[in-house]
């Protein structure tokens, strides 16, 4: 036990009073009163620290699990749909070829032309002057703007009499003219005309070639 | 547990305390949390791939009845083109049997007589640069000759044109007779479809029929 005194002066005479604390606490045993203290903060400090270590273990546990469970859902949504998708994408792929099928058909059906079309007019629109003497008419299969079918038309003949040339002209127009050839044909030419040498022929009479090249008409 | 009593002791054990704990959480953390973490990062890219294979999935699957159903009407489409206009070999590699009785029956409907058609043979149509596919269908070629008038002729071609969708008329020569001017002589090609491989008609029925039963 620690027994301290004092005195102390008061003002004016002179008095003698003693004080004694009395401390009954031993040295090492006292304590600081005050809540705040640095052994108090650094508990409440370590406390909160585990808290919130613990809160971001139990989080990250719990979305771990729940990431987990999520895949393991899609996963069974997926076994089930990939065999029907699997299906799905073979009938598009089935779809996408047969589609194709379907253009090749169209192609055959637009790179055709009616023939008798184009020869039938010749019966009308050649003159009496003019003979005929051949026709051909050629089709080529073309790749240059896609696969195409392209023909060409000769007609070989012969032009008799002083308008020799006006009729084969005449005739040049109707392949470039006529409703039955206009918008298929899309250049005529005369690559000959020359005197007809034939026995019996007059020195007016021609012998022409008229020749028509069809607009090709694609496959596809 | 008492703490010892001097200061200098308690701080060696809150030392040795905090180093311990500072193992215990790095041993924690290297063995359960970064294994956990590398694995849920593991686990989110599998689920992006899932979700996205199955939106994928379901979406093809959402189109798919309405793809089988074209895929059905363009394959019976198709199957009844063919049926009715490509030409089928005989016998082997005899297409000429067939479209002579074609001939034969298109001349017969045209007044005209004609020579027995011979073959010109069978080529391949040209593939498209841009959209290279492989075809179906090549040409097979006929040579039929006659003799007859321009009237005649147009007749005959009128029939040929008629008789098919898909039947072309390739090449044309008219040579005029001297001793008989009313007559000219007259060569036709005819070109009719044929399949590039003998069993598609076959594949593509039995490709109908799977489709079919598909949707049922």
């Amino acid at each position: 036990m620690e027994v301290r005194g004092g005195n102390r002066r008061g003002t004016g005479h002179l008095r003698r009073v003693m004080n004694y604390r009395v401390d009954l606490i031993l040295a090492e045993e006292q304590r600081n009163a005050t809540v705040l203290n640095p052994r108090s903060i650094s508990r409440i400090a370590i406390m909160l620290l585990v808290l919130v270590i613990g809160y971001v273990v139990f989080r990250s546990v719990y979305g771990f699990v729940n990431l987990q469970r999520e895949v393991s859902w899609l996963q069974e949504r997926w076994d089930g749909s990939g065999p029907m998708s699997q299906k799905a994408t073979q009938v598009r792929d089935a779809l996408t070829l047969n589609l194709g099928t379907m253009d090749e058909l169209k192609g055959w059906k637009e790179s055709r032309l009616d023939w008798h079309t184009q020869i039938q007019p010749l019966e009308q629109v050649v003159p009496v002057t003019i003979q005929l003497f051949t026709l051909t008419m050629q089709q080529t299969l073309t790749t240059e703007t896609g696969p195409a079918r392209s023909a060409l038309l000769i007609v070989d003949g012969r032009s008799v009499g002083e308008q020799a040339g006006e009729n084969v002209e005449r005739l040049k127009n109707v392949f470039e003219t006529a409703p039955a050839y206009s918008g298929l044909v899309k250049r005529v030419e005369v690559p000959m005309f020359t005197a007809d040498t034939t026995p019996g022929a007059s020195k007016a009479d021609r012998r022409f070639r008229i020749q028509s090249a069809y607009t090709e008409r694609h496959f596809r | 547990m008492k703490l010892p009593a001097a200061k200098s002791e308690r701080v060696k054990i809150y030392v040795l305390i905090g180093i311990g704990s500072a193992g215990v959480l790095y041993a924690v953390w290297s063995v359960g949390i970064s294994t956990m973490l590398e694995k849920q990062r593991k686990l989110v890219e599998r689920r992006t791939e899932l979700q996205e294979n199955v939106q994928k999935a379901e979406r093809k699957i959402g189109l798919m009845r309405g793809e089988l159903d074209e895929t059905i009407r363009t394959l019976q489409t198709i199957c009844d083109e063919t049926d009715k206009y490509v030409i089928r070999s005989t016998l082997g590699d005899n297409y000429l049997l067939g479209v002579t009785e074609k001939i034969e029956q298109m001349a017969r409907t045209a007044g005209v007589t004609i020579d027995p058609p011979t073959q010109v043979g069978i080529s391949d149509v040209p593939q498209s640069a841009q959209r290279p596919s492989k075809n179906i269908l090549k040409l097979y070629t006929a040579r039929v000759s006659l003799a007859c008038g321009l009237s005649e002729l147009v007749r005959f071609l009128r029939q040929i044109d008629t008789s098919s969708p898909y039947v072309c008329v390739s090449a044309i020569s008219i040579a005029g007779q001297p001793e008989s001017p009313e007559t000219h002589r007259i060569t036709i090609d005819i070109q009719w479809p044929s399949w590039a491989e003998k069993d598609t008609a076959e594949a593509l029925k039995r490709q109908l029929a799977e489709y079919r039963g598909m949707r049922q």
